[in-house]
């Protein structure tokens, strides 16, 4: 399967090259746009390869991809999507696999800032550990204005999601420049070790569950 | 102004269906055949949507043909699945056209239906 997605990537990349410009930023516009939902890699490689055929012709007719595709691209992209979307449970997994990642990320950053890595410690949240955090935060609100504004413009370019960036930007200019060192390892709250170890173990055992029951009913569909 | 879409969305599956059943196409055709026989608003970027979702469903099969123009093209043929579907939404097709075009010729003053209990009901 890997072998024919990167066969495909790689297709689809050397036939981008060859479209006009103005058909390759729709094409990249629509791409960004199912890569906000939970769409597989094979599907969203396939549409590609699809829409590049699309528009390799549209140019031999002497017309562009806007021509085929009309106005309302995010019509055609939810209408795609309705069909191609992942099913509740290999979304519900992909967040949880999310999930262990952020926990992971968040255990590691406790270690480097107090060396006390420890299923009996503890997690202690002081500012600069609210990073992981704050980073969950802003990927959800950025989805949510990409999705919202996607399209909107009329130049055909995104909005870029300038206010989650600056967000991040300033919190971590206050955070590192103006805090001193001393208050920026100060405990904030304190997450016990048994209750982290606790949510780590839940969080793995379901994950594994529901990608049992992907499989399983994969394998009888 | 009336919103044809939602009109569409149904009906416009189906004659796609019809179309291929008819022999192995590809999306242009499907839409020139579609403006052709009235559907003048319909572009590849309609019924894209309806063929992802048809083949999904496993009613239509694609397989890449090199193409007179250069590139490679996606042509659809219909499966048996396809087959049947396409026949039951010719029926469905008939009943709710019959229904609507005998609901659309009624006049004011005409008899509607014959009500047991009140006697005759009219348009009035």
């Amino acid at each position: 399967m890997k072998t024919k997605l990167t066969a495909l990537i790689q297709e689809n990349d050397n036939l981008m090259t060859q479209l006009k410009e103005s058909d390759t930023e729709i094409l990249k516009q629509i791409m960004k746009y199912f890569s906000l939902y939970s769409v597989s890699s094979i599907d969203s490689q396939t549409i590609r390869k699809d829409l590049i055929g699309m528009a390799q012709e549209a140019e031999q007719r002497g017309e562009s991809l806007q021509d085929m595709m009309g106005e309302d691209l995010k019509a055609f992209c939810e209408g795609v999507l309705e069909n191609i979307r992942k099913d509740r449970t290999e979304y519900r997994l992909r967040m949880l696999f999310d999930g262990l990642v952020c926990v992971s990320i968040w255990y590691l950053a406790d270690w480097g800032l107090y060396n006390s890595f420890s299923f009996n410690h503890g997690i202690k949240g002081g500012l600069v550990l609210i990073y992981p955090l704050f980073l969950i935060f802003s990927m959800i609100i950025n989805k949510y204005i990409e999705r919202s504004f996607m399209f909107r413009r009329s130049d055909g370019k995104n909005h870029t999601p300038v206010v989650t960036i600056l967000f991040i930007v300033i919190y971590m200019l206050i955070t590192l420049v103006f805090v001193p060192k001393d208050l920026r390892q100060a405990v904030l709250f304190y997450v016990p070790g048994w209750v982290a170890a606790f949510i780590l173990v839940i969080l793995t055992a379901i994950a594994y569950l529901l990608l049992w029951l992907s499989r399983n009913r994969k394998s009888q569909g | 102004m009336y919103d044809q879409s939602q009109l569409m969305r149904g009906t416009l599956e189906g004659c796609i269906l019809k179309i291929i059943s008819l022999s192995e196409t590809y999306g242009y055709e499907i839409v020139s055949t579609l403006q052709h026989f009235g559907f003048q608003d319909v572009k590849e970027g309609t019924i894209y949507p309806l063929l992802v979702r048809l083949e999904k469903k496993q009613m239509i099969k694609s397989r890449f043909c090199p193409s007179p123009l250069g590139p490679s093209r996606k042509y659809y043929s219909i499966t048996n699945e396809g087959k049947v579907l396409l026949k039951e939404f010719i029926e469905s097709w008939e009943r709710v056209s019959d229904a609507v075009g005998q609901v659309l010729e009624i006049r004011k003053g005409d008899v509607l239906y014959e009500d047991k209990t009140d006697g005759v009901n009219s348009g009035k």
